[in-house]
């Protein structure tokens, strides 16, 4: 997903992200008169197709043990809350792991959006030789997967830079502390996180700028006080997409949080409780499975609008 | 200090969220701080010292976390584990000490030549292949012929939001969702969805994950569709709804049936959007590894490069002690597969970028 979310979100080129259609021409009744049976009927095939196994997982979670181990979830027998019970407070608990999410997220969404307007500021509105360069650079670190960085980022974590037996920079005391996850994430988001910023800042008018810039504001100013307001939209569309993105995420979690079960996130709990599902506690799954899902379900409905926009924009547009 | 250090490592809820707002306002007391610095710089060459200054957080970060990593991973798969003296470029003041040493001397592509003459390296490039050919082209298809169908009926955005929805959830979450839909029969009686259907329509019941192999991995790609349709849905919907709608109704009015139509107005128009869709699709599975982990797959004979790259990881215990460095080399040798596949798919979405900054 990550090249494809470019909200220029006001560009009159992106088509509404969910047009109802009120007034239809008469050609496009026509259409509509000649496709709509068998469209519906595919419509609601593939709707339901693909919402069953989220309401199943949804009915077993309230399930109890032997409701799961005798009867399929479609049967509806044995509801309980314990499951949700023991999976927030006895045994089988999550609640740690996701208060780890919780402190995992907030700074790795605020971390990148706050550098990444920086460095996009002065990649747009400031003159200096090699600019574009840099730009371009930056870019092209989208290339880079995840798995190319993050074993040696952990190993700056947890035994600093060195070039041969010069120490470049000490061990950083960020090991096993949650400190590391957010620098992962932080610097992993960042081509992506500026490419945005750059696109966005880059359509605000230069009129604008350089009318602040005659009335004497210093560039300090100007990206306090007339940037940042504008750039709101963007700021929102990329914090909905790096939280979603840090909540669901698994591997930079577990490679990061290694060895230190202390700090995983809730994505890193249920992978492992699935993983041993053989064990006790096996019915418990379904309900830490569906605590992790929904505050991101949360999230993604309340705020789909400015994701839609921003990852239609860019997509469409190319 | 100790404090801090003590905070940093607390069990407690409550003293880990104390840490995390402490440390995001120190984040931005130090970002203010940059601010002020900004509008303080020197007369001489300030645009310069400023532009600097702003940009100096995020090359910070970028050193530190992709251009640093990028060359260490390149040196660690090309050299071998053994620390070898035959590597050694000795300081100048320090004569027994390497400049080039925490990996050794180079090795001939040792771990390159054992990710593709290993059977489990092998199998992992083998059913990364038959992902990367299946679930981009299949989510992009089904995307497309949603689209297509649900565009302009009665109940349209709620129909999209259907499909869209598994976006938001993790593939973890995907994997439990799925696992229950997979659910082998058991001899208490529980069953998934999918063997009761089976059984209805008289076929064998499917065991998972122990079917193994390439029968594991195709049902594996099918939660990856699941999760992928909807993002091609929503994007190729706006696409298609982008075609003037004058365009396929002179095509009908010529004569041409709804599919004629499709085939030949709406899909050529809306080719560029179809090609990025793909694009996104396949650089997103070439990299899958949430997946396969959570089902403990490879187990299995299911696994993928990413997979393996995190299981040769775990031998070098770099987080947990112990292990060899092997473990480390081998993993950054398959990190860079994982890389050199990858790049022409990004290659070709820069191209598409410039393309599109040179038209504006």
């Amino acid at each position: 997903m990550t090249t494809v979310l470019t909200p220029t979100g006001g560009a009159p080129a992106a088509p509404d992200p969910d047009p109802t259609v009120k007034t239809l021409s008469a050609a496009g009744r026509v259409r509509k008169g000649m496709t709509n049976p068998v469209a519906s009927a595919i419509a609601i095939l593939v709707g339901i197709v693909w919402t069953i196994p989220t309401i199943g997982l949804l009915v077993q979670s309230f399930r109890g043990k032997h409701g799961q181990d005798t009867k399929g979830w479609w049967t509806f027998s044995d509801l309980t809350f314990s499951n949700y019970k023991h999976v927030l407070s006895g045994n089988g608990n999550i609640l740690k792991n996701l208060i780890n999410s919780i402190v995992i997220v907030v700074p790795a969404a605020l971390i990148p959006i706050a550098v990444a307007a920086l460095a996009a500021y002065a990649l747009v509105w400031i003159d200096f030789p090699g600019r574009d360069w840099i730009y371009v650079g930056i870019f092209a670190l989208q290339v880079v997967p995840l798995q190319v960085a993050v074993v040696p980022l952990l190993r700056f974590v947890v035994k600093g830079a060195h070039l041969g037996s010069l120490t470049i920079f000490p061990s950083t005391g960020l090991a096993g502390t949650v400190g590391a996850i957010w620098l992962a994430h932080a610097c992993f988001a960042l081509p992506l996180a500026i490419f945005l910023m750059h696109n966005f800042m880059s359509e605000i008018p230069r009129d604008l700028m350089e009318a602040a810039r005659i009335d004497g504001a210093s560039h300090g100013q100007i990206f306090r006080q007339i940037m940042l307001p504008l750039v709101r939209p963007a700021l929102a569309a990329f914090g909905i997409f790096q939280f979603l993105w840090v909540w669901n995420d698994l591997f930079v979690g577990i490679v990061m949080s290694g060895g230190t079960p202390g700090i995983a996130p809730i994505t890193v709990a249920i992978s492992n409780l699935q993983n041993s599902t053989s064990g006790a506690g096996g019915e418990l799954l379904p309900a830490a499975a569906f605590v992790s899902i929904v505050i991101p379900l949360g999230v993604f409905i309340a705020l789909q609008r400015y994701f839609v926009r921003g990852l239609l924009a860019g997509s469409v547009k190319g | 200090m100790h404090w801090l250090h003590d905070l940093a490592h607390t069990d407690s809820g409550w003293g880990k969220l104390g840490f995390a707002v402490l440390m995001v306002i120190v984040f931005f007391a130090i970002i203010g701080l940059l601010l002020l610095l900004v509008d303080r710089a020197p007369k001489t060459g300030r645009e310069k010292i400023q532009a600097f200054l702003f940009l100096l957080p995020a090359l910070l970060l970028l050193a530190i976390g992709l251009i640093g990593p990028i060359i260490r991973t390149a040196v660690s798969s090309l050299t071998s584990g053994e620390v070898d003296r035959q590597g050694c470029v000795p300081l100048p003041a320090l004569p027994k000490r390497c400049v080039i040493d925490a990996g050794g001397a180079w090795n001939n592509f040792a771990h390159f030549r054992w990710a593709f003459t290993d059977s489990t390296a092998l199998q992992a490039l083998k059913d990364t292949m038959l992902w990367t050919l299946i679930a981009p082209i299949a989510a992009t298809l089904i995307g497309l012929g949603y689209a297509y169908a649900i565009d302009k009926i009665r109940g349209e955005a709620f129909a999209k939001a259907l499909v869209f929805l598994p976006t938001a959830i993790s593939f973890v979450g995907a994997a439990v969702i799925w696992g229950l839909m997979y659910q082998q029969p058991s001899q208490s009686g529980a069953s998934g969805l999918i063997n009761v259907m089976l059984k209805w329509i008289g076929l064998g019941p499917l065991n998972f994950p122990t079917v193994g192999g390439w029968k594991l991995t195709l049902l594996m790609i099918v939660v990856m569709i699941w999760i992928q349709a909807g993002f091609a849905t929503v994007v190729l919907s706006a696409a298609i709804k982008a075609v003037p709608a004058e365009l396929s109704e002179a095509a009908k009015i010529d004569g041409a049936t709804n599919g004629q139509a499709f085939r030949r107005v709406v899909i050529p128009s809306i080719r560029p959007t179809l090609i990025v869709v793909l694009v996104t699709i396949s650089v997103a599975t070439l990299k899958v590894f949430d997946l396969v982990q959570t089902f403990g797959a490879d187990r299995y004979d299911g696994t993928t490069l990413a997979n393996e790259m995190y299981n040769q990881f775990l031998h070098s215990g770099l987080s947990s002690g112990g292990g060899t460095p092997l473990g480390e080399h081998r993993s950054s040798a398959l990190a860079m597969v994982i890389f050199i596949l990858i790049i022409p798919f990004v290659a070709y979405q820069v191209r598409q970028m410039v393309k599109q900054r040179a038209a504006r």
